[in-house]
């Protein structure tokens, strides 16, 4: 399943923001453990 | 959506704040495709390791995995308060608080209550769901997922626009055994025989 904007749209939220920490090891969270990729405003 | 990462994550509550009023202001002015009756999710991400918790978790915080979801959960109630007490009470964003164990990419969800209040012990761990998932049909896969979430929500289920997402959290769950194995799959052309 992919986590895109259409899929946050239909679960009620217009905007996602996420804070993550800083450290390296959660660079992969985006593309590879939510699986979803940030997008322009 | 956007992602900003902040050691600790120790977010800017103010800059926040402030982004949380631009989307506003685009939302009511019909800048945003949908998005009458769409809310703005604010999502903080910490983190830990469960086979070295005094050394290889958030250094931000001295390893101590309290000490790190207590300060992000911080922050995400500070940006509630911070837009209630400017806008008034019922325009918070909502809040989502998921914990990351850093050995094995697993998610700690927490689950928000009916009022979109986090108790950190209300949480549910997409590894073991997957682990316990392991060669069930789609169907009863999904009905256990359903259930682990009823049980972590107890008498106060999260809002119905929150409950989506955390089937999909567990979408991540094959990403546990890849870190887990991580022997390659694919043979590189000039391997093959």
């Amino acid at each position: 399943m992919t986590l895109d904007e259409a899929f946050f749209q239909s679960c009620g939220y217009h905007t996602v923001d996420i804070s993550p920490c800083a450290d390296g090891r959660l660079q992969g969270l985006l593309p590879f453990v939510l699986r979803l990729a940030p997008t322009m405003r | 959506m956007s992602v900003k990462a902040y050691a600790g994550v120790m977010f800017d509550v103010e800059a926040d704040v402030a982004d949380w009023t631009h989307r506003e202001l685009d939302r009511l002015t019909g800048g945003i495709p949908g998005g009458e009756t769409g809310n703005y999710l604010k999502v903080a991400v910490y983190h830990y390791s469960t086979s070295n918790p005094d050394h290889q978790g958030c250094a931000a915080h001295g390893s101590n995995d309290a000490k790190a979801l207590d300060s992000a959960l911080g922050r995400l109630n500070e940006l509630r308060a911070a837009v209630e007490n400017t806008f008034g009470q019922g325009a918070a964003p909502e809040i989502l608080l998921i914990g990351m164990d850093t050995d094995v990419d697993a998610l700690r969800i927490h689950v928000p209550d009916a009022d979109g209040e986090i108790n950190p012990a209300r949480n549910v761990c997409n590894a073991s769901l997957y682990r316990e998932t392991l060669g069930m049909p789609p169907e009863t896969a999904r009905r256990h997922i359903d259930a682990a979430l009823a049980r972590a929500e107890g008498i106060s289920p999260c809002s119905p626009g929150m409950r989506p997402p955390h089937p999909c959290l567990a979408g991540g769950e094959s990403v546990a055994d890849r870190v887990r194995d991580p022997a390659p799959r694919w043979t590189l052309r000039g391997d093959r025989p």
